[in-house]
């Protein structure tokens, strides 16, 4: 008998899921040195506030992904963070990232006329290529480098480094990368994941279902060209 | 549809008749081609109210976070207008059932 494939719901994390949702990312983050570890408030606050989102298995709701996408007050650039993903080689990471963006894009307001309010960051540190690859092939662009030295350097930064300076690369979600996003929602993806087949179901606020996000999508990215 | 005066309480009647009030405009707005930012909250804050749910109750159901639903019910933030059809609906949807249950 062959087996039917996974099926993974992408979803804004509820408050309700914040601890599960803790412990999913400890897990993760005191195995890979690149990854920061929240603490579980940082988590509880970030998920309230409904800027956590995940992967889970639809018939377990186990979590199989998270990412965060955060601001530190109302008026500041929002950081694309947390990336951890436990199925590898499925496209989950990179559809996450996908829709925790576009999420971010059009329940609030981060455009007007056309230009970046408040933009999107993700920091990558110097020796962690993976991230590196996802943010750049998604559209964000390298916008700057930030520099600690070893002192001077968070706790949790020093745990895989040798003493020395310790760089992150910092990169910006660009216009090109929103059109990019529409378009790839519009015309690639067809609610699975690939090549796995595996369904991959969206779930959005009230009635909201994946066309909307779609349409909003391709209606900001045709505003920027008008 | 006129508020009760203060001091006096509803009607069974009198509440099933604002529920098919607010039912019907949200469901109205939910098929338009386009909602006002003043409608969009104007209904969520109705909707709300007409359920008799906390901010934070109306949010979980809605699947939106506690602080995101308040931005927008105090226009400080607002969905894109595409989305808002389809959160007005389920507004729509939850006053039916409210509505049909009493």
């Amino acid at each position: 008998m062959v087996a039917l494939p996974s099926s993974f719901v992408f979803a804004q994390v509820p408050s309700t899921a914040a601890e599960n949702a803790f412990e999913f990312h400890r897990n993760f983050a005191s195995k890979d040195p690149h990854i920061h570890p929240r603490i579980e408030s940082e988590i509880e606050e970030f998920a309230q506030s409904g800027h956590l989102f995940s992967v889970r298995r639809k018939n377990t709701n186990e979590f199989v992904g998270l990412c965060y996408v955060v601001q530190d007050s109302a008026e500041r650039d929002w950081q694309l963070g947390g990336l951890t993903v436990t199925v590898q080689k499925q496209g989950i990471g990179e559809l996450l990232v996908r829709f925790a963006l576009a999420h971010t894009i059009v329940y609030g307001v981060l455009l007007q006329e056309g230009k970046w309010v408040q933009k999107i960051m993700a920091y990558v540190r110097n020796d962690n290529n993976a991230p590196r690859r996802l943010v750049t092939s998604l559209g964000f662009e390298h916008s700057a480098t930030d520099v600690f030295s070893h002192e001077d350097a968070p706790a949790w930064m020093e745990r895989n480094s040798e003493r020395g300076n310790i760089v992150f690369d910092e990169f910006t979600f660009t216009l090109d990368g929103l059109r990019q996003l529409a378009t790839w929602f519009s015309e690639r993806f067809d609610g699975t994941l690939h090549p796995s087949g595996a369904e991959a179901q969206i779930d959005l606020a009230g009635h909201n279902r994946i066309e909307h996000l779609t349409k909003a999508l391709r209606q900001l990215a045709g505003g920027l060209d008008s | 549809m006129a508020e009760p005066k203060p001091g006096t309480s509803m009607t069974n009647v009198e509440r099933k008749q604002h529920l098919q009030g607010a039912q019907k405009k949200a469901a109205d707005a939910a098929k338009a081609e386009e909602i006002k930012d003043s409608d969009f909250r104007a209904i969520l804050r109705d909707g709300q109210k007409q359920l008799k749910m906390s901010e934070k109750e109306f949010a979980d159901e809605l699947h939106v976070s506690h602080p995101r639903l308040n931005r927008w019910l105090h226009g400080k933030d607002l969905p894109h207008p595409v989305m808002r059809p389809g959160i007005v609906a389920w507004v729509a949807h939850k006053l039916s059932a409210s509505a049909g249950n009493k």
